[in-house]
């Protein structure tokens, strides 16, 4: 076990080297990775829980960014926004998946898949390009967080359903109860426990901060488990409740390694599961889910645009911007039944991650 | 001069206030501490020029802007005022009223004049506090005021 950690951290470290060079997110390159390291180590149990650790401690640290201040502070354009990209991409993605001859499940998950953008890449993106104090970028980075929200309570539903594997409108209702039930009180917690927990993150020992909030999430995985809905929900759920404004330092100086070593060996555990005759399969389908991809996205930026009265090149950027996909909708792909569509978002992921900073370059 | 604020999650903060001649100056403060700079004319929305600064470099070339190294001789009054004014970083002992208590329990401004404008403790570093900010023994707060409400602040709460 040892020599194949060992072995799988020996190519991790050598694609976070090369995506560092190339300044693409390590994302694609760790999947790539992983789809290397699979001819010489076997995917494990072990591999499989850290690569759990890995999601959670994702969907723990985007939680984070948000808390019932910030949805309140937040413009009502920025909903608005947030409304209109997902009308427009999460049904295009359904219909495009059925189209192409996904079951079902599969192509509700293919929807979330295209519906949601990379916040990191994104972020990166923007930082690169010298876009920060544009105008279309507080849309950008505003619809990219809520879609995370947004997003992780479909991942939620799409779990709790996938799981229970009945179709029948009672088993749906009562995971969507579940899953905004389990919210509701999240989002109530979070109002009414934020001077305890503020007490409690307070203490001056790091080791004792870290063990809190470790344990916390755990904890709360735990609880979203028992419930049914996926683990990775009960962390998201963790670090929405979490006062994070005052700790954002702390936090990100202790989960950030965490994370990064942890998400690696889940991107690394997705590239190795990954069949390459699946990855074959899906070659006919991939130019079209592309050009879907991209246009949703385009036509996107151009509806918010006229909506919110952003001048025609701001919108234009801004649909560029939306483009690049991202962990959440890998995370997503990993629950379809059919297992093509992991390589098909994996190969959308990829793609898009290369052509995003060339479109970006064209529409400035 | 109205400052607009927003966020940019994933990125850091956006400050930015349109200037007499009509051009938009905006700020970004990036999570990792770069700043950029950036100006935009009249009517543009690409920006003209940007300007990218380290941390270090930001906080030098804010203490000349704010005239840190040298003060024109255009606002006398301003000035005076500048004169007067103290500001003062203390530390909060356990036997101050402060600890514990928020801002406004304290009615702080109200009894010595004199404002907390930052509040920092081991976990925690609050620029412009609110009312209901709470203050813990061990933190240290920094007031602003004439020098008279400062010394009273100190002599009130204890803290020196």
């Amino acid at each position: 076990m040892l020599l194949q950690l060992g072995l799988i951290l020996l190519v991790l470290y050598l694609g976070a080297l090369v995506a560092h060079r190339l300044r693409q997110s390590s994302v694609p390159v760790f999947i790539l990775a992983g789809l290397g390291v699979q001819l010489f180590v076997a995917h494990s149990d072990v591999i499989a829980f850290m690569a759990q650790l890995g999601a959670m401690l994702l969907l723990f640290t985007i939680g984070l960014d948000f808390s019932p201040e910030r949805v309140r502070r937040s413009s009502r354009t920025i909903f608005v926004a947030t409304g209109l990209d997902l009308l427009i991409n999460l049904p295009l993605g359904i219909l495009v998946g059925l189209v192409i001859g996904l079951d079902l499940w599969s192509a509700l998950v293919l929807g979330g898949v295209l519906y949601n953008n990379s916040t990191s890449i994104i972020a990166r993106l923007i930082i690169d390009f010298r876009r920060s104090a544009l105008a279309e970028t507080e849309y950008a980075v505003g619809v990219s967080v809520y879609q995370d929200l947004i997003t992780a309570l479909y991942l939620a539903v799409l779990a709790g359903l996938v799981r229970t594997a009945s179709l029948d409108l009672v088993g749906i209702l009562v995971v969507f109860a579940k899953t905004v039930g389990f919210f509701g009180g999240a989002f109530l917690a979070a109002l009414l426990l934020r001077p305890v927990l503020q007490r409690l993150m307070a203490h001056e020992s790091l080791e004792v901060f870290l063990l809190f909030v470790l344990a916390f999430m755990v904890v709360l995985a735990a609880v979203s488990e028992w419930l049914g809905l996926s683990g990775a929900i009960g962390a998201f759920f963790a670090g929405f409740i979490l006062p994070e404004q005052e700790f954002r330092e702390r936090l990100e100086r202790v989960i950030a390694p965490f994370r990064d070593l942890f998400a690696a060996i889940f991107f690394v555990s997705f590239g190795m599961l990954l069949d390459l005759t699946d990855v074959g399969h899906t070659v006919f389908f991939v130019p079209v889910v592309l050009v879907v991809a991209i246009a949703g996205k385009l036509l996107t930026g151009m509806v918010i645009g006229r909506v919110v009265a952003l001048g025609r090149a701001a919108a234009v950027r801004l649909g560029v911007t939306l483009l690049p996909r991202g962990e959440f909708s890998i995370l997503l792909a990993g629950l379809a039944p059919e297992p093509s569509l992991l390589a098909l978002t994996v190969t959308v992921v990829l793609v898009l991650a290369l052509v995003g900073p060339l479109l970006m370059k064209w529409a400035s | 001069m109205e400052v607009r604020e927003a966020e940019l999650p994933g990125i850091g903060m956006k400050f930015s206030f349109e200037s007499e001649e009509g051009e938009t100056i905006c700020v970004v403060i990036h999570k990792t501490g770069r700043r950029e700079i950036y100006r935009f004319l009249p009517g543009h929305d690409t920006p003209d020029s940007v300007i990218e600064l380290s941390d270090q470099e930001a906080r030098e070339l804010g203490a000349i802007l704010i005239g840190t190294h040298f003060q024109p001789d255009v606002q006398d009054t301003a000035r005076l005022v500048m004169k007067e004014l103290t500001i003062e970083w203390l530390k909060v002992p356990a036997d101050s009223p402060l600890a514990g208590k928020s801002i406004q329990e304290n009615r702080v401004r109200k009894l010595t004049g004199a404002t907390i404008i930052a509040v920092f403790g081991p976990a925690k570093k609050i620029l412009n506090p609110g009312p209901d900010t709470l203050i813990a023994s061990g933190d240290t707060v920094v007031v602003i005021g004439e020098e008279s409400q400062v010394r009273q602040f100190q002599e009130r709460f204890r803290v020196h």
